[in-house]
């Protein structure tokens, strides 16, 4: 049969086979990379922030509803040791200075002075930022890595999370206009 | 000084690319050939230094609490015990990718002074593709993981480290666990150099045989170890949990298992070239995806770094590279090596073919326990998880039928077997084992159906690899070979038993109140507060009696003044049959929450596994001490 004398004949292409199953395993690796990141399924799409109740870094109280306003804003987990926060830093200037975005920062695991040092070094971007030294809060929106970042509307409903670093694309092609839809 | 660390660093990675590209240039160079040749052994003991002394240097500045790298800052605090200051450097992303990195150089160096020394131009191929992976796993870390990364102004505290991991298992599970991956590096390099060479014949398999065995043992102490340390750390008497990151170091071990068994093969006849190539190949691939999987933040796991997408996709792409050129390489040269095919299927041969089928498949389906949530993932965004039932009714079945097998070997010659022997052979050892199964049974109290079918075939195997060394205990071989199988057979009594035959009890005890647990009486009798070195603990004090023997329990509580976690630290009393095994809960003015466990015959576990890590010294014993790397050897 000349199928079969192809395949395991003269060119016996069944010892590609190994190779075939290496690539496409690594495009199915690549793919899953980017697509978990593809704003994860959260059981909290559609619903209000969750309550809580914590300090801020300036050692004030503040709960949720201290956070809503009359617009879409942004709740970014982040904490001063965490690299990839600081990656994504310049993203979150231009959210707030050329979109003109409130953004509030919730420092995951972490505690006010270093949260304050590292704000102090790399700039606040951030309109309120609270301390959530016991992951209480983090717990509470599901956050088990950081950075992540929810879009929040005026009614105080979560429409959006992004898990991992924001990127530009990410601005571009999800955020703003994901944004300029619940304004 | 940490900056003499840096360029050390960088020095070697540059010297692993000349390394890697030296093939190159000897083709092109034909007149310097020899000389450029001479060079490759000594790239490698250079990087070997180099990353040795990087190494050092970001010990000694963990050790000084040098918070002006930002590593220490981010993982370390003067409270920190030293020991613990110490292991904090390999505890992250950054400072294991550069343990990883030293291990691999080490290897490599080994590899240069060691390793195929009869066949200078597979030696050559090999220490170029060695280098060419520490130049791309280099280049990664000094891109976009640098655990040298300064930071100014220098913080005057660090932020400590996660309580859980300071432990003096974390002493040695991680450095031991790598040495076992990384080895499994040099075996791929022989693999392609093999193929380069156009020549993977019995002294190839003789000198990839030793570092796959080298990386094995390596690898089933790292395990051994984690596994250990999660037992008497985290508080629920449980030592294996199908944890993504823990199924990425069981696969890898899987098919290094195949690897050395398949490579005995190629020495002796001339076959399953095929096999042990893609085995060599694979082994490590799994280690790659392995990494791959701890810092691309893909699954969530207890053992994973931070959330990093980014960093993922360049470990992706050198994984891909590697493996694609590995294989690539395969399917063009793979039918240049000649193979003998005609053995009986009923002959160490055809065994070990069984068992390379049978591990592959071992290690296909832990690999798709691991990775089925993330497909289930991208196809229509659901979440499952898959946990220990799947296993249980996948992979023990496998482990069931291997116990079978083994038990046969030391009846099944090379090339063919007799169905005299092996009767013979059944007959002899079918009444030992019943002997000590109906003795077994007798005295312990062990009714569990999985844990009686996994106690006789573990019998089996024991007793007849035992009966093998008493016939033949002159060869060195034969010892290796039986006490590892011996191994495996208590690690799988050790831990069906463990898991199905143990007992729980969870108890409210009021100070002074005496309650009962199997055979000990119990009595709580209060709590005793302390400060001590980076921690406040609470230590209940319990007094256990069984009628013989008195003796004091301290189960605690413990908080870390740096990170402000909370941990319990059992209380373990070990005994042969069983260990009685003591975690506290919430503790009140009056009573204490206690959950006691009995588990039982957990020591075979420990004690198999170090069977197997002796069985892999014996066995490297006799191949570095033999002249003699042909068919004959046995």
């Amino acid at each position: 049969m000349p199928l079969t004398s192809f395949i395991f004949g003269k060119y016996r292409l069944i010892i590609f086979i190994p190779l075939i199953v290496v690539i496409a395993l690594m495009l199915a690796f690549s793919v899953g990379l980017f697509r978990t990141e593809r704003g994860l399924p959260s059981a909290l799409i559609g619903q209000k922030i969750p309550q809580f109740t914590a300090r801020t870094l300036e050692g004030d109280s503040i709960n949720d509803e201290d956070l809503l306003g009359d617009e879409v804003m942004i709740i970014n987990f982040f904490a001063s040791w965490c690299v990839p926060c600081l990656a994504e830093h310049p993203i979150l200037k231009t959210l707030q200075t050329k979109h003109n975005l409130t953004i509030h920062g919730i420092a995951w695991r972490d505690n006010a002075s270093a949260t304050g040092q590292w704000l102090d070094k790399y700039g606040r971007v951030f309109d309120k930022v609270i301390i959530d030294e016991q992951q209480d809060i983090g717990l509470d929106f599901g956050v088990y890595g950081i950075p992540e970042t929810f879009i929040v509307d005026k009614y105080g409903i979560i429409r959006y999370r992004w898990t991992g670093v924001l990127t530009e694309q990410l601005l571009n092609d999800e955020i703003l206009p994901l944004i300029s839809e619940y304004q | 000084m940490i900056e003499l660390g840096h360029i050390a660093i960088t020095i070697a990675i540059f010297a692993a690319f000349m390394q890697a590209i030296l093939p190159l240039l000897a083709r092109i160079n034909r007149h310097n050939n020899r000389s450029l040749r001479h060079f490759s052994p000594l790239l490698s003991i250079l990087q070997a230094g180099l990353f040795i002394f990087g190494f050092i240097m970001l010990a000694i500045s963990f050790a000084r609490s040098d918070f002006s790298v930002y590593l220490i800052y981010q993982h370390s605090h003067t409270l920190k015990p030293m020991l613990y200051k110490i292991t904090a450097l390999w505890a992250n992303h950054e400072g294991s990718l550069l343990l990883w990195l030293t291990v691999m150089a080490i290897f490599g160096a080994c590899l240069a002074l060691f390793g195929a020394k009869k066949d200078e131009t597979l030696r050559f191929y090999a220490l170029s593709v060695q280098g060419g992976s520490i130049f791309l796993f280099g280049i990664f870390m000094i891109l976009t993981s640098n655990p040298f990364a300064r930071i100014v102004p220098m913080p005057p505290q660090g932020e400590g480290l996660n309580p859980l991991l300071q432990d003096p298992g974390l002493a040695f599970h991680p450095p031991t666990l790598y040495m076992g991956y990384v080895g499994l590096s040099t075996v791929f390099a022989l693999a392609i150099g093999g193929l380069l060479n156009n020549k993977i014949d019995a002294y190839w398999a003789h000198t990839t045989r030793i570092f796959a065995l080298l990386a094995w043992l390596f690898l089933s102490a790292g395990i051994a170890l984690g596994s250990f340390w999660a037992y008497y750390e985290l508080g629920w008497g449980g030592f294996w949990f199908w944890d993504p990151v823990e199924n990425a170091s069981l696969m890898p071990w899987l098919l290094a298992t195949a690897l050395f068994h398949s490579l005995s093969v190629v020495q002796k006849s001339a076959s399953l070239k095929h096999w042990t190539v893609f085995l060599s190949m694979m082994s490590f691939g799994l280690s790659l995806i392995g990494t791959f999987l701890v810092r691309s933040g893909i699954l969530t796991s207890v053992h994973s770094f931070a959330n990093d997408p980014e960093r993922g996709l360049f470990i992706l792409i050198i994984v891909a590279i590697m493996l694609t050129a590995g294989f690539l390489l395969y399917g063009l040269r793979g039918d240049a090596m000649k193979e003998e095919k005609k053995f009986n299927p009923l002959s160490r041969e055809g065994l070990l073919i069984f068992n390379n089928v049978f591990l592959l498949t071992m290690a296909a389906t832990v690999f798709i326990g691991t990775f089925y949530p993330l497909a289930v993932e991208l196809v229509n965004g659901g979440r499952i998880s898959v946990g220990t039932p799947f296993y249980n009714i996948t992979f023990m079945p496998l482990m069931v039928i291997i116990l079978l097998i083994i038990g046969f070997v030391p009846a099944i010659g090379w090339r063919m077997a007799a169905r005299k022997i092996i009767s013979k052979h059944m007959r002899i050892v079918i009444i030992p084992v019943i002997i000590l199964l109906v003795a077994i049974l007798t005295l312990a109290d062990l009714w569990q159906l999985p844990a009686i079918i996994v106690l006789i075939l573990g019998l089996w195997v024991i007793v007849s690899a035992g009966l093998d060394i008493a016939k033949h205990r002159h060869h060195l071989n034969i010892w290796a070979m039986n006490i590892g199988h011996i191994g495996l057979g208590l690690i799988a009594i050790g831990a069906v038993v463990a898991s199905t035959a143990s007992h729980e009890k969870n108890v409210i005890a009021k100070f002074g109140e005496t309650f009962t647990f199997q055979q000990y009486q119990l009595t709580a009798q209060k709590i005793d507060s302390k400060t001590e070195y980076g921690y406040q603990t609470q230590k209940a004090l319990i007094l256990v009696t069984d009628g013989n023997k008195n003796f004091e329990m301290t189960p605690e509580k413990r908080f870390y003044l740096a990170r402000k976690q909370e941990t319990t630290e059992a209380s373990i009393k070990s005994f042969w049959g069983h260990d009685l095994y003591l975690s506290l809960g919430t503790i009140d003015t009056d009573s204490v929450v206690i959950r006691a466990y009995y588990k039982r015959w957990v020591r075979l576990i420990w004690v198999g596994a170090s069977l197997l890590v002796i069985a892999a010294l014996l066995s490297l014993i006799r191949l570095t001490t033999t002249n003699r790397y042909s068919a004959k050897s046995a």
